[in-house]
């Protein structure tokens, strides 16, 4: 029993990793720039596509996951400039604009590769599993490349945020946009660049997805869903918001699935959101400061 | 070197400056006074960008800046000194000083000045700007716009809610900043004393529209009484 306990609290783990990668680019996205990208989804599934299109040519997952950034960065580039840039400041019209962008791509992706799902292997590296204990279940390498992905991940975003002068700029202007433009920051091509680098992270989800799941069409919608809660428990205040969201959700889910079964799990998760935003209502790491 | 042309700015539907106009020149500084609500951060703010006025012109050294973005401005020479500071509070005091020079396209390095006019600022270089203070932050934000070099410095009630001897440290340092620099200043400041001891000429603005203007020697207690007592 505590043998099981303790590869399901890996398993859990390995959940959060994959919330992680899927949850950033919104978080970053929506912390920054005031947008919630309901077209993440969407981003996501694009990335997958990407990685059944390498897997297609008989490339690598690790060449897919550079090439879905890119491509996915320069979908947000195409959707920010077209769209977003004209309505920062109206919120409402954020969220029904993306959510229409969503439903385009949707329809467009249909053309192009039909409504048939797409597998994607993994790369050989991937296959097999650690050998925690002598018995089954073992903890897959795949689990494991979720984990260390995120944290690589979470790792360059810390970086480039807290440890650079881009990053400087923009928690000046996350923090106060129009004071940040009176000092002389283009808040719109921080807005710009931001919107891409999350739009890239999204990408990167869906390449790393794409093997579990397969690319389908409506393969992004749980795992934006998983990003929405993920940011409402964490927080949109601090970077480590998405890790602790990302974790707490990916164990919860994981062991009370494994204690009741997958909707109870997901059920007893989201309830237990709803009672934490009662006490954190901006989050675990909202906003906290002395005015 | 600022000429504000016969502005009205709104905010939404509400009609707040009213065919304003003003003249700054070189290495000049100018009260501008008013009641509350009289207009006097909204006629900063259209200088700024934050709120750019529907009619009218704004010119800086000739330049038409009207609808011009606040960034560009900013790098135009145009620094700005809020109400109620505006400092980023979750980053450090060195750190609100570095994006103010990254913004003017500068290096982080913080110039050596910013300590020979605040001291004290060396001791909390390392401290979040948002558990300052009032005084210390309103020392930030002087030394954040200064750091830039401006060529136009807007300071909006720089001693407002600050002790005397804050006051006292914020006066000789405009003082100084006269003296040492080329900028001009536009002042928003509601303490008498203060402004006819550093002003060369003022302007009082009331329901957005510049009613009084003159030297600072004309800023007798009559005009006070006239157009400023409550």
């Amino acid at each position: 029993m505590l043998q099981q306990l303790f590869m399901q609290s890996l398993n859990g783990l390995g959940v959060a990793g994959i919330l992680v990668i899927a949850a950033a680019g919104l978080a970053i996205i929506f912390g920054v720039a005031g947008v919630i990208n309901m077209a993440h989804g969407q981003f996501i599934m694009v990335g997958a596509y990407v990685a059944a299109y390498v897997d297609s040519q008989g490339g690598s997952m690790f060449l897919a996951i550079p090439l879905a950034f890119i491509v996915v960065a320069i979908l947000g580039l195409v959707v920010e400039r077209g769209v977003i840039q004209w309505i920062y400041d109206r919120p409402l019209e954020t969220l029904l604009a993306t959510w229409g962008v969503g439903i385009i791509i949707e329809v467009i992706m249909k053309f192009i590769f039909g409504t048939l799902g797409q597998k994607v292997g993994w790369p050989d590296l991937l296959d097999g599993s650690i050998k925690i204990f002598a018995r089954p279940p073992h903890f897959p390498y795949y689990r494991v490349f979720h984990v260390a992905l995120a944290i690589a991940i979470m790792a360059v975003t810390f970086y480039i945020i807290y440890r650079t002068n881009f990053g400087l700029k923009v928690r000046a202007v996350r923090r106060n946009r129009s004071m940040a433009g009176c000092l002389g920051i283009d808040t719109a091509k921080i807005d710009m660049l931001i919107f891409m680098y999350g739009s890239g992270l999204a990408g990167i989800a869906g390449a790393v997805i794409a093997p579990i799941k397969a690319a389908t069409i409506d393969m992004g919608f749980s795992y934006a869903v998983s990003s929405y809660m993920v940011i409402v428990l964490g927080g949109v205040g601090n970077l480590l918001g998405i890790p602790t969201g990302s974790f707490l959700i990916g164990e919860g889910e994981t062991l009370l699935a494994f204690r009741y079964n997958t909707v109870i799990g997901q059920l007893l998760v989201f309830l237990a959101i709803v009672i934490a935003i009662r006490v954190f209502p901006r989050g675990i790491f909202g906003y906290q400061e002395r005015r | 070197m600022l000429r504000v042309g016969d502005i009205d700015t709104f905010y939404g539907t509400s009609h707040i400056l009213h065919g304003v106009s003003l003249d700054v020149a070189d290495g000049e500084l100018i009260s501008v006074l008013g009641r509350n609500g009289a207009g006097k951060t909204t006629l900063l703010r259209s200088i700024t960008g934050v709120n750019p006025p529907k009619a009218g012109r704004i010119e800086l050294d000739g330049t038409d800046i009207t609808a011009m973005a606040s960034h560009r401005r900013a790098q135009l020479g145009i620094s700005y000194v809020p109400q109620g500071r505006l400092l980023i509070p979750d980053i450090s005091v060195e750190e609100n000083i570095q994006v103010a020079l990254l913004g003017k396209g500068k290096s982080t390095k913080i110039p050596d000045f910013v300590f020979e006019y605040f001291p004290a600022l060396k001791s909390i270089a390392g401290r979040k700007a948002g558990v300052l203070s009032g005084g210390q932050q309103q020392q930030v934000a002087i030394v954040r716009a200064l750091v830039q070099d401006p060529k136009l410095l807007l300071l909006d009630e720089p001693t407002e809610g600050l002790q005397p001897s804050i006051v006292e440290d914020i006066l000789q340092m405009i003082k100084r900043v006269m003296r040492e620099r080329t900028c001009a200043i536009l002042l928003v400041e509601q303490r008498l004393e203060f402004v006819r001891d550093i002003a060369q000429r003022f302007a009082i603005l009331d329901t957005g529209r510049i009613i009084a203007k003159g030297s600072a020697g004309e800023l007798t207690d009559d005009v006070v009484k006239k157009h400023l007592q409550v």
